[in-house]
């Protein structure tokens, strides 16, 4: 089993009656709320938590794409990896984003990740997500009707220049590009892996599996509701007949770990608070822009992991009035002393089958000496313990060269 | 009562709502749709000859393939017009039918030989922007299209299907391939050159407008009426965007009247 720690980088500065005075934390969050000096401090010691993440032994370090969104500070993702591409030199730089469609033309998608993937040396893991509606339809103001459509043809676009050595002619719905002649070539050859962060899109299983891309499940509600979602995808792979090898998949989870159970909510029950309460403070009606979601996808009953947001999040009551227990109980964060933590993540191992699981450590408001001190607990009490699972799987969803030896030790 | 034709043109199955007698008018409806059951298309009916195509995508979003701006909607519906064969139609649109409409007036002047524009998008005013019906949950979309509470609550009544009933599901496919449909054409603001092409209509145009209207404020009479040599127009009170349905009389009356 591979450990990546993943950061969102929340703005740490919302202030108490943030739910009260505004109606979400994404697309028409006001940016005057945004104090530069705060944000300064925070991507510094957002990234130095990463860097430290790779001293630690973690195999990738994670970052994603948001806009217009004051739980995500990474609008282009491709900046922080390439400020950590500089300052680390193990761990896998996994780049979750690109929203492929926001990319025009596509190709500075594979321009700027074949880019990242020399100056690291070949340590680069790319991701295409589709974007969510929030950040696609509404911040970016991109069709729904015909985003996955568009989002498909830019995939198409830079799997080709990366594989094509010779020059060619793109004549696309979308991009039409008569010379397309990618400059930087990957390092890794043909292509750096490929990851997906979908929801429940039926479609996107088949996707995946039909590229060979890792399908992850980027989930703010746990290893539990995640279950029905990523057993769709190894249904899909099942019936499809291909081995089911854990490494196809990843998933996020929250985590918290501290000397005793008590002490892990003492220590973190403030950023559950500030997160789920304020950071997940979002507007109905930015959730499902018409076309965003297929048809096939809503006869299959699943929803997107954003309507699940905002189902909960909408009814504030529900979230405002979850207890520690109840977080704990739920799974949407893992929290607890090692023996814990290592305990219910083997549950979530179990449950899930995902061979890259994406630790969250730092959430919300919580400040750097916490979220050092938990990532370090992690690496040093939790993850020795799971670190052997799916060892007889090959992992080919990982950059080769890294070999993914790291002992969290 | 109306009924349901396929007529094919420009490659697709188009379903078409007929009825009535006299002055032919062809009806392009907006966001909510046309079906067999709607109380103003049953009332205009009684008054000319109507046609009312169901546009593309409302049924089918397959139909959307090949239709990929609001250029391609434009020439589909002339040839729909064409396959009708009443030259002399009052082409009306209500809402995003209005700006069908008026593209297909200002693509193929001589289709079109009266246009009628109830509310129609296509223009934008940035003091006073056309509403965001997709950014809209729930009763928030009710809110702007209606004005008149008790046209509103017949509507729910006829339309709306409970989230206990089996059908709710069907329900909630068919409003998501709607409101996919009109998107498809006016995403993420639903002016897309009208503007420039607005000059190209020279056939006599009625705007209509209800005072209170929401969604494409009345306002937007007057930057139509700019454009357009020979625009008259009329502005209802007590009526929002859903016009023809808070005041069918006297939608209908000025639409039989103009189809004269």
């Amino acid at each position: 089993m591979k450990f990546h720690c993943f950061h969102l980088m929340s703005y740490p500065g919302l202030p108490d009656d943030f739910r009260d005075k505004h109606r979400s934390v994404w697309v028409d969050v006001p940016s005057r709320l945004f104090d530069p000096k705060v944000g300064n401090r925070a991507y510094n010691d957002y990234l130095d938590l990463l860097e430290e993440a790779e001293r630690l032994g973690f195999d990738g370090i994670c970052v994603n794409e948001h806009h217009s969104n004051a739980y995500g500070l990474m609008p282009s993702p491709n900046l922080m990896a390439a400020a950590l591409a500089r300052r680390t030199s193990r761990a896998a730089l996994v780049v979750l984003g690109n929203s492929v469609a926001l990319y025009n033309p596509p190709i500075r998608v594979a321009e700027e990740f074949a880019m990242l993937d020399v100056i690291s040396n070949g340590r680069l893991i790319g991701g295409f997500p589709v974007g969510t509606p929030q950040d696609t339809a509404f911040a970016y103001g991109e069709n729904p009707a015909t985003l996955r459509e568009k989002y498909r043809e830019g995939v198409e676009l830079i799997l080709r220049a990366w594989a094509e050595p010779d020059m060619f002619s793109f004549n696309g719905k979308y991009t039409q590009l008569r010379y397309v002649n990618c400059w930087p070539r990957p390092m890794q050859q043909p292509r750096p892996p490929i990851w997906v962060p979908g929801g429940a899109s039926v479609e996107t299983w088949d996707y995946c599996i039909d590229q060979d891309f890792l399908y992850s499940n980027l989930s703010y509600f746990g290893y539990l509701e995640a279950r029905k979602v990523m057993d769709g995808f190894w249904e899909t792979v099942a019936r499809r007949n291909i081995d089911a090898n854990p490494y196809r998949a990843g998933f996020l989870q929250f985590v918290g770990v501290a000397d005793s159970d008590a002490e892990a909510e003492r220590l973190y029950w403030p950023h559950v608070q500030y997160f789920w309460q304020r950071c997940l403070h979002t507007y109905a009606g930015w959730v499902s822009p018409p076309g965003y979601t297929s048809v096939p996808t809503m006869r299959a009953g699943i929803k997107s992991q954003i309507a699940r947001i905002v189902r909960r999040a909408g009814s504030r009551a529900d979230l405002s009035q979850l207890t520690w227990g109840d977080f704990i109980e739920r799974g949407y964060i893992v929290a607890g002393s090692a023996d814990t933590v290592a305990q219910r993540l083997g549950d979530l191992a179990d449950t899930l089958k995902v061979g890259h699981l994406m630790v969250l450590p730092q959430f919300g408001d919580m400040p750097r000496d916490k979220a050092f001190e938990n990532i370090g607990r992690f690496a040093r009490d939790v993850a020795p313990r799971l670190r052997n699972r799916y060892a007889e799987w090959e992992d080919r969803w990982y950059p080769a060269g890294i070999g993914g030896q790291h002992a969290a030790a | 009562m109306l009924r349901r034709e396929i007529v094919p043109a420009a490659g697709l199955d188009w379903q078409v709502l007929r009825g009535g007698a006299g002055r032919p008018v062809v009806w392009l409806h907006g966001l909510t749709g046309a079906d067999g059951n709607d109380p103003f298309l049953d009332a205009l009916s009684r008054r000319v000859e109507l046609f009312a195509p169901v546009m593309p995508g409302f049924a089918d979003l397959d139909e959307l393939d090949g239709l990929d701006d609001i250029h391609d909607l434009a020439l589909a519906y002339d040839e729909l017009l064409a396959a009708l064969n009443r030259p002399d139609a009052l082409v009306v649109g209500h809402g995003f039918g209005g700006m069908v409409a008026a593209e297909i007036a200002a693509h193929v002047p001589r289709r079109v030989t009266r246009l009628g524009l109830i509310a129609p998008m296509g223009l934008w005013d940035e003091e006073r922007p056309v509403a965001d019906l997709f950014a809209l949950p729930g009763p928030l979309l009710g809110d702007a299209l209606w004005e008149d509470a008790a046209a509103r609550a017949a509507w729910d009544d006829a339309h709306l299907v409970p989230d206990t009933q089996p059908a709710a599901g069907d329900a909630m496919i068919a409003t998501a391939q709607a409101n996919t449909a009109v998107a498809k054409f006016v995403w993420p603001i639903p002016d897309k050159g009208l503007r420039k092409r607005l000059r190209r209509i020279v056939c006599p145009t009625l705007l209509l407008w209800g005072a209170a209207d929401r969604v494409v404020p009345a306002t937007y009479a007057d930057l139509f009426a700019r454009r357009l040599t020979g625009a008259v127009q009329t502005i209802v009170a007590g009526a929002g965007h859903m016009l023809p349905y808070e005041r069918t009389a006297i939608t209908v009356d000025a639409l039989a009247g103009f189809a004269e």
